[in-house]
């Protein structure tokens, strides 16, 4: 599947080259009248202005966008990607009827949302809405369903009529085929797995007749559970437009700076330097030639005769990855303060009335695998907050990155949804494994291997399988494994999913049925397992050393934490349904076993792969920091390449190295001379530095043997090229160089 | 009109402007076809400054899957510095004038600064004008 999908992606790039974007002239566009944006009143280190009040604003009540558009990709692609990415937008279409959910996959975390809350939030009643509202049903098929709701297996067919009617009209006549309504989905697909393939969209307009309450929770569950789901508009998630955005995922909030606009001027202007205006690629400090109409901001030092240019008259260099190159990889000079959701850009500017329009700007993103990136923020002019001479305008935080910067690539707010739903943070856009299977030390100084060891002396082997069971809440499942993770967990079904055959093998572990050890081995091997485990007990040390646990009585609310669940009772005497261990005793006996592993060596084999603290602690950086922009650093992010691996260590805490910081020589010259070893690949480990043949570039190891090395990209200005150790051949034949920092 | 398009529109006008300022003194003092000359001992400079990095970058490298091209040049007196750029990341080159070849001193991913230079053994005031003219792009 790889192949064709990487010559198609080939073809596609071809073709984008050519250009098949067509953006109608918003340039030709104006902002003529108050579109009436809702704001709220603040005062920021004693400047009274109005910034948005995002508590009022939807993506359903943002004013329409003003100009018409399409971006047309191959068919081709769009086939073999399952998601179309071409796009149309028409002057007067709000929001909600072009972007998808996939658009704002790493701003706004829709995907984290289940039904049942955006109706929550929106006053919707699921049972009045028709499950075609759902666009993303109508590509849904049999297997996606199962994998998607734990459980659904188990209801009867005729207990989910919206199956009942696929598989009455669409199989009947089938020799051999007689359904019972009595017959579970799960036996069903057992007996007849070809019938995995049949999609609800098969029902058509059918799909009207039945309401989302008809498929058994098909409202809990995150929206990321659905096959394709970033492929859905806005608009075809009932209730999600009328969202405000700061109820989402990862909600829209205001900070920074906010600015009095001192003159407006107008596109006669000249040759302007001091600008606070472009974009993630070309930084935010881009000069403009001509026609350089902008505001000129006051108030506050930092901002005192900064430009903000219009992106009107004036195009930077944006988008990235291959979806970079649409619209000529251009879109207009502007700010972020409200981060990657939209950009915002100052447009008409009057200089006889001293007044100012701005709008907001999207894009389009294709993110997962494969990763095609984003285009350029292209798709506006959507009228925004408009301003006079002497009023303050919010332009964010002057970090470099456009007014909202995060040192985090995964937001504290989603990790804490995530969390809420069972997401299992890997699940999440954003999240680097980190490679250290069992090895090294988590929080609160646990030694993993010896934590794992324990766990598994109580709760069985990599292939054991536990009984079927029932949880007070109607989950039903076994365990699996040797950490014995129920098999209704969303970041076990998921992991279980990507395995070839594995929905077929969910939808047989819900119906109860006889699973052996080698179905374990096949459908939930170790490495996920581990992972897994490594996650959640990151999780379970953090509550417990939450609730003021350390040292062996941290190890004893961990172990009733995984026995009872993040509410589990402390030292409370409840027991599971084989009524064995109470929560106190588990956590006791979980203690002594983890004693035992220590004493025995728990993971101090991993030592000398992991390579220690210092390696943990820059991989963690590079976790935090994530593919972070680097056109703040030498020449516009043409010459990061060690001023990023040095961010990266100046983030974890670490000591810059180099006597110029910048410059490989010298980081290199640093390294020999104390503060690293070079080791060979062999010995290698995440967080190793690794330096090409010939000195040419610097980059940091992400895994154990360092196959993978991810560095700064010239090209994209960001910390974001995940290469082989010798980068992909670019510097020749040469063995790159490996060390390992000692202080 | 495309950004591209201004900055060609603005190196034309200021070339123009330049020859029409400085024509009347250069040719008050010496004779027309000295300025092109200097002009071309210049470029010449720099072709060769060009040509003895990328000699350097591919000197010890087989088979590499991409090329490296330099992007400007800064000259003064009798030493150089290159920036190139060579797939996904760009690097600068110091070199010295001995002999009536160029020499280099030190290469690498990354960019240099005054201090770098001048631990290369490039004087100090010189190693100050390289960065100021690479970074004002002259």
């Amino acid at each position: 599947m790889l192949t064709p999908i990487l010559r198609t992606v080939r073809n596609f790039l071809i073709i984008l080259v050519v250009s098949l974007a067509v953006w109608l002239l918003p340039g030709a566009i104006s902002i003529a009248q108050d579109y009436g944006i809702p704001t709220v009143g603040v005062t920021w280190e004693n400047q009274y202005g109005q910034i948005p009040d995002w508590s009022q604003l939807t993506f359903r009540t943002l004013p329409p966008i003003l100009s018409d558009g399409v971006f047309e990709a191959p068919s081709e692609m769009n086939d073999v990607l399952n998601y179309d990415l071409s796009r149309v937008w028409q002057a007067g279409q709000t929001a909600d009827t072009y972007l998808k959910l996939g658009d704002f996959q790493t701003s706004l975390y829709l995907q984290l949302f289940n039904l049942y809350s955006v109706a929550q939030l929106t006053q919707l009643d699921l049972e009045q809405v028709a499950l075609g509202a759902l666009e993303m049903v109508a590509w849904q098929s049999l297997d996606d369903l199962v994998t998607a709701i734990p459980g659904l297996g188990n209801f009867e067919i005729g207990a989910v009529p919206p199956i009942q009617e696929l598989l009455s009209s669409r199989w009947t006549g089938t020799p051999g085929f007689n359904p019972q309504a009595n017959d579970t989905i799960a036996e069903l697909l057992g007996e007849y797995p070809e019938l995995g393939q049949l999609n609800l969209g098969d029902l058509g307009d059918q799909l009207n007749s039945f309401a989302i309450t008809d498929i058994p929770g098909l409202d809990t569950v995150p929206l990321q559970n659905f096959a394709d789901w970033g492929n859905s508009t806005l608009g075809g998630v009932p209730g999600l437009a009328d969202v405000p955005f700061d109820q989402m995922p990862n909600p829209i909030g205001s900070v920074g700076l906010l600015g009095q606009v001192d003159v407006a001027y107008g596109p006669a202007e000249q040759s302007r330097q001091n600008t606070i205006s472009g974009s993630y690629q070309a930084g935010f400090n881009v000069a403009c030639e001509t026609d350089c109409a902008h505001v000129e901001l006051t108030a506050s030092p930092a901002l005192h005769g900064k430009q903000w240019i219009s992106g009107k008259y004036q195009e930077v260099r944006g988008g990235e990855g291959i979806l970079g190159q649409v619209n000529g990889g251009k879109e207009p000079t502007g700010r972020h303060p409200f981060g990657k959701v939209a950009k915002v850009v100052v447009w008409d500017v009057d200089e006889s009335t001293g007044t100012v329009s701005t709008a907001l700007f999207f894009r389009i993103c294709k993110r997962g695998i494969p990763d095609l990136g984003c285009t350029p923020y292209f798709i506006g002019p959507v009228p925004f907050l408009s301003y006079s001479e002497t009023t303050m305008m919010l332009v964010g935080l002057l970090d470099g990155q456009g007014g909202s910067s995060s040192s985090a690539s995964l937001p504290t707010e989603v990790l804490d949804q995530a969390r809420q739903l069972g997401i299992p943070t890997e699940a999440l856009p954003g999240f680097i494994s980190d490679g250290f299977d069992l090895c090294g030390d988590g929080p609160g100084g646990v030694d993993y291997s010896a934590l794992a060891a324990a766990f598994s002396s109580i709760e069985g082997h990599y292939d054991s399988v536990g009984a079927y069971v029932c949880d007070g809440d109607g989950n039903c499942g076994r365990g699996l494994g040797r950490y014995q993770y129920m098999s209704y967990r969303s970041d076990v079904r998921s992991t279980i999913r990507q395995q070839s055959g594995g929905a077929a093998f969910l939808a047989k572990v819900d119906s109860g049925s006889a699973i052996s050890n080698a179905e374990i081995d096949r459908f939930f091997p170790s490495t996920s397992q581990d992972g897994i485990f490594k996650q959640d007990q990151n999780r379970n040390i953090a509550q417990a050393q939450q609730e003021g646990f350390s040292g062996g009585r941290l190890i004893e609310r961990v172990g009733q934490i995984h026995f009872g669940g993040p509410g589990a009772k402390i030292d409370g005497g409840s027991s599971d349904v084989h009524g064995r261990l109470t929560l106190k005793s588990y956590g006791e006996k979980l203690l002594q076993s983890y004693e035992t592993a220590l004493a025995s060596g728990g993971g101090k084999h991993c030592a000398k792969q992991t390579g220690g603290d210092l390696n943990q602690r820059i991989f963690q950086s590079m976790g935090e920091m994530g593919r972070f922009d680097s056109s703040s650093g030498p020449d516009g992010g043409n010459l990061a390449c060690a001023w990023a691996v040095n961010r990266v260590l100046a983030n974890a805490g670490i000591q810059p190295v180099g006597a110029n910081t910048n410059y490989v020589p010298s980081v290199e010259a640093d390294l020999q001379a104390g503060r690293g070893t070079q080791i060979s690949q062999s010995q290698a480990a995440p967080g190793d530095i690794v330096i090409a043949s010939t000195a040419g570039h610097i980059g940091i190891c992400m895994n154990q043997g360092c196959t993978q090395v991810r560095s700064n990209s010239s090209s994209r200005a960001r910390f974001t090229w995940d290469s082989d150790i010798n980068f992909a051949g670019v510097y020749g034949a040469g063995q790159s160089r490996i060390y390992r920092l000692k202080n | 009109m495309s950004l591209k398009h201004y900055r060609l529109w603005t190196i034309l006008v200021f070339t123009i402007l330049l020859v029409v300022i400085s024509s009347p003194t250069v040719n008050a003092i010496t004779p027309p076809n000295q300025t092109i000359q200097i002009a071309q001992a210049v470029e010449d400079a720099s072709e060769l400054v060009i040509q003895a990095t990328l000699d350097y970058l591919l000197a010890d490298v087989t088979e590499p899957t991409q090329q490296p091209s330099v992007t400007r040049t800064t000259i003064v007196e009798t030493y150089a510095l290159a920036t190139w750029q060579w797939g996904e990341t760009g690097g600068q080159t110091v070199l010295e004038l001995t002999n009536e070849n160029w020499q280099v001193l030190v290469s690498g991913g990354g960019a240099v600064d005054a201090a770098t230079l001048v631990s290369f053994g490039v004087p100090a005031d010189i190693a100050e004008q390289l960065m100021a003219q690479d970074a004002s792009g002259d």
